[in-house]
């Protein structure tokens, strides 16, 4: 599955490029996702991993085009084969919503309408979309939700979501996603609050899926042991900006930046003991407003140059780090993250 | 204290409600002052004089400014006390009603069980009906007149607040300070009227608003339908009901004078009530 | 659902025995209904004949047995006025109320909801401002307030329709109506426009706040990660959402309606069951204001009932096995 190539934004599916969401609060503007890139090939899986606050999820939902006041995406391109998503207006990016990328949320319980049956649901998904007749539409609900693994299908499209588990319901959104055959799916957080061994086989499953039908997945999540064993690619998110972002063996064997090794230390890992997980100190906060490296308070590498905002370089071939020291405590970083 | 006036006052539409109660109020209060006659004086009243249209002058030399009633009273005089009986009564009953709803509200959060069902039960039910109604009903049984209209919105709004209050209450009781207390043995009167009500105002203080309002409003139907006030004391519902009939005969005044009084009355509170409700909602 | 629908009239029953001990302490307890029937300064054995007569020298819970057999019988006393059986006058009367509310209610309905629906998705515009500043003023005023304002405006200045009365009544059906002739349609316009005030306010309110919050859920956001159109999502994601409490509170309303009508039919002489009470009010005619108070109880709860039985058809979440 992990593969090394150069990813340059023309074979993307999907390139972000400088894209900037701001949010007016009663206490000035926060900038969420500031000036984020990345891209996400066919049949690729990106993991961005970040803590809740990081901006992980805004960027999932700016790309969708689902920021609403008093929120608003205020810089950047979105490129989904080369047409600016930014560019095509409301009409436009609601027949890409849902069919040319779809999104699967952080809470199945929520995430379907409590009164409609989940085949009405799917229906109306497919409907949205193409001109086919309900009964067509049926029928490949039918199936997706058959390849997701939900047992007697039929069935399960007369019910209503509280008649089902949180993970049956997770499986449902996800095949509403999958519905349309979509070029991209970004998945955010979508097993958080499911048990182990669900998540597992929901995790098997989407990658069985990216297999077979080459759709990119943008798979969002605070856990880096998700993405170590999902994701061909990862970018690290903290305080609204993405830190680093290379191929998984780059970014968890080789990290570049202080808070992805950080990040990487307090993973349980089989050789560590489990009681002495090191945790990184302090909290994202108001990081939002520093102007330089936003990681500089909790890092302990911190320099005086550190108040000017880091370019985000290469430190090798594709994998990419926002920090002053990332190449040159490459060694004491690995250290530090794997002990 | 003062940031909360000046939030409160940074919608127009609330400032300039506060603006024209507080002018009513000082109007009701200083109506002896203000008023050219006294309404309730009836040696000043001269039949002869009734009906007079507005700007007419009196045989005494001063001009009615908004005319004469059915009575031949000052217009201007009967509508300043009128918005003083208005005024008084919806104070009195609601404060009263305030009361009663806190005393039961406190006793069914502290104790629970079954004294909380069973008063929440009889505030159920009587919620279940209209205030207007239970307010009929209770005048049609006691009769009419000052002190029985008093009880009757007394009783039809008490539930507001016990509601209220008890909805608060029940959050409060299981905040950790509410069990403090209580292992330092404070009694138990101590514990719900130190403790217990200070921590549930915010909730509170909006529906007294709204309640002071509807109970402008009741007075003023039961009052309009005969069933209220007596006609020797009018409030603005009496004085409206009592230019009606000479509306058909395009004596506007009688009614729309007192009426304009009672919008402009009703309106500035219930502005008020619906900013500080805005307040109290995190998303306002 | 049997035994849910059987619970639930059971709870009805027992608020309605409630409502008959305050019917008869009402009657008997507070003040003698002797006085009220016969001259009080007739002579003595008149008013011991005619007490024994009515049964009112046994003691109190005899008597209140006598009073709830006669309850279950229909019988809910005679009018002290006219001597006519109390219940029978308030049926009489009650056709003509049921008219007026239920045309105030599609006002209400017609107008109010869609209004609210709009106000909701958005807020910011002029119609949405508009509409949430007109329902405040609207639940600030009492209805004899606003019915006075329609008086002058459309029956004093503009002489375009009657001030009050039923006016002619045709056949619909079968069934007696204003709505069957013009005249009647022109007299029952302006009672229904007051009183469909206050429910078409509450409408407004309650639709923009009901849609305002469902277009937070995240169910919404999902349906627009769909790609579904906004009309389908406001149309069946929103409406669907907000459907169940909707009909609670129009539920509520017809309730508050009948109660309400009191004001409007006194004001437009309307002759309906509201203005009987009134009438019975002010002459101090107890049993009809006590039928009037069973009869509304009675109604409030077959109301209640009917709308939590069609919620619970409505809403998947409510098994009816056993309530929520």
């Amino acid at each position: 599955m992990q593969q090394k190539t150069s990813h340059s934004p023309e074979d993307a599916v999907l390139s972000v490029e400088d894209l900037t969401t701001e949010f007016a609060t009663s206490h000035g503007t926060l900038r969420a996702v500031d000036a984020v890139s990345l891209q996400v090939r066919r049949g690729e899986i990106l993991g961005i991993v970040g803590e809740s606050g990081s901006g992980k999820s805004v960027t999932g939902y700016s790309i969708m085009g689902l920021i609403d006041r008093p929120g608003a995406i205020t810089g950047g391109r979105i490129m989904l084969n080369g047409v600016d998503l930014r560019q095509i207006g409301e009409e436009g990016l609601r027949q890409v919503r849902g069919h040319r990328i779809a999104m699967v949320f952080q809470d199945p319980m929520s995430s379907l309408h409590p009164m409609l049956t989940i085949g009405a649901q799917m229906v109306d998904a497919a409907l949205a979309h193409r001109p086919i007749g309900r009964r067509q539409a049926r029928m490949e609900a039918r199936d997706v939700l058959a390849r997701v693994g939900i047992p007697s299908p039929e069935e399960r499209m007369r019910s209503y979501p509280h008649e089902l588990s949180g993970g049956m319901r997770q499986r449902v959104s996800i095949a509403i996603a999958l519905l349309n055959r979509p070029e991209v799916i970004i998945a955010d957080e979508p097993t958080t609050g499911l048990d182990v061994t669900i998540q597992a086989q929901i995790l098997y499953e989407v990658q069985k899926l990216v297999a077979e039908t080459g759709t990119a997945v943008i798979w969002i999540t605070h856990d880096l042991s998700i993405v170590a064993g999902l994701a061909d690619r990862a970018a690290v998110m903290y305080a609204g900006r993405i830190v680093e972002q290379g191929t998984i063996a780059d970014v968890i064997e080789r990290p570049a930046h202080p808070y992805t090794a950080g990040l990487l230390a307090s993973v349980p890992h089989r050789n560590r003991d489990m009681r002495k997980l090191p945790q990184i100190p302090g909290s994202i906060g108001n990081a939002h407003s520093i102007p330089g490296c936003r990681f500089a308070p909790r890092c302990g590498f911190v320099k005086p140059a550190c108040e000017a905002r880091p370019a985000f370089d290469e430190v090798a071939p594709g994998h990419r780090a926002a920090c002053i020291v990332a190449g040159r405590f490459a060694q004491q970083l690995a250290e530090a993250a794997h002990g | 204290m003062l940031a909360y006036l000046k939030r409160f006052l940074a919608l127009p539409t609330a400032a300039l409600g506060l603006v024209a109660l507080v002018l009513l109020a000082l109007a009701a209060i200083f109506a002896p002052q203000l008023a050219n006659q006294n309404p309730y004086d009836l040696a000043s009243i001269d039949i002869l004089s009734s009906r007079l249209p507005p700007g007419t002058a009196s045989v005494d030399g001063y001009i009615h400014w908004l005319g004469t009633d059915d009575q031949g009273r000052d217009l201007l005089s009967a509508v300043l006390y009128g918005l003083r009986v208005s005024l008084t009564v919806a104070l009195v009953a609601t404060s009263i009603a305030l009361v009663i709803g806190v005393v039961a509200a406190l006793f069914a959060s502290y104790f629970g069980g079954k004294v909380d069902a069973i008063l929440m039960r009889l505030v159920d039910l009587q919620l279940a009906f209209p205030s207007i109604l239970t307010a009929l009903v209770l005048v049609a049984l006691l009769g009419t007149g000052l002190d029985k209209v008093i009880i009757a919105i007394t009783l039809s709004q008490w539930a507001y607040f016990a509601r209220t209050l008890r909805s608060a209450a029940m959050v409060e009781r299981t905040k950790e300070y509410i069990d403090a207390a209580r292992t330092l043995k404070f009694s138990s009167s101590r514990i719900m009227f130190r403790h217990l009500l200070p921590n549930s105002v915010a909730p509170l203080a909006v529906v007294i608003v709204v309640e002071i309002a509807s109970a402008i409003s009741l007075e003023a139907t039961l009052s309009f339908l005969g069933v209220g006030l007596p006609i020797t004391e009018p409030s603005l519902g009496l004085l409206i009901s009592n230019g009606y009939s000479y509306m058909l005969a395009q004596q506007y005044w009688l009614s729309v004078y007192p009426g304009l009084v009672l919008l402009l009355l009703l309106l500035s509170v219930n502005l008020i009530g619906e900013r500080m409700r805005q307040m109290n909602n995190p998303w306002g | 659902m049997a035994s849910y629908v059987l619970k639930r009239i059971l709870q009805g029953l027992f608020l309605i025995w409630l409502m008959s001990i305050v019917a008869f302490v009402a009657i008997y307890a507070l003040g003698n209904p002797i006085t009220a029937l016969i001259n009080p300064n007739s002579p003595a054995d008149v008013i011991e004949r005619v007490t024994r007569e009515l049964g009112l020298d046994l003691p109190l819970h005899e008597q209140y047995f006598r009073f709830v057999g006669n309850l279950l019988r229909g019988d809910l006393g005679q009018s002290y006025v006219t001597s006519q059986p109390a219940l029978g006058l308030i049926l009489e009367r009650f056709p003509a109320t049921l008219e007026l509310t239920l045309v105030a209610m599609t006002i209400a309905a017609a107008v109010g909801l869609p209004l609210g629906l709009y106000a909701g998705y958005r807020p910011q515009s002029l119609v949405g401002r508009g509409a949430s500043a007109i329902s405040m003023v609207v639940l600030s005023l009492p209805s004899f307030w606003t019915a006075l304002a329609l008086i002058i405006v459309f029956s004093i200045q503009a002489r375009v329709l009657p001030t009050g009365g039923r006016g002619e009544i045709g056949f619909i059906f079968g069934v007696p109506t204003s709505l069957a002739t013009l005249d009647g349609l022109r007299h029952v316009l302006l009672p229904a426009l007051n009183l469909s005030a206050f429910p078409m306010a509450l409408f407004i309110r309650l639709t923009a706040s009901g849609v305002q919050e469902t277009l937070h859920a995240t169910f919404i956001r999902f349906a627009r990660a769909k790609g579904l159109t906004v009309r389908r999502i406001l149309f069946v994601y929103v409406l669907r959402n907000i459907v169940v409490p909707v009909i609670t509170v129009i539920g509520i309303v017809f309730g508050v309606l009948l109660a309400f009508a009191v004001v409007t039919e006194t004001i437009f002489a309307w002759p309906g069951s509201g203005r009987l009470i009134i009438d019975s009010i002010r002459s101090s005619d107890r049993p009809v204001i006590i039928a009037y108070l069973m009869f509304t109880v009675t109604i409030f709860i077959v109301i209640n009932l009917t709308v939590d039985v069609i919620c619970a058809l409505l809403d998947p979440r409510i098994s009816l096995q056993g309530g929520k």
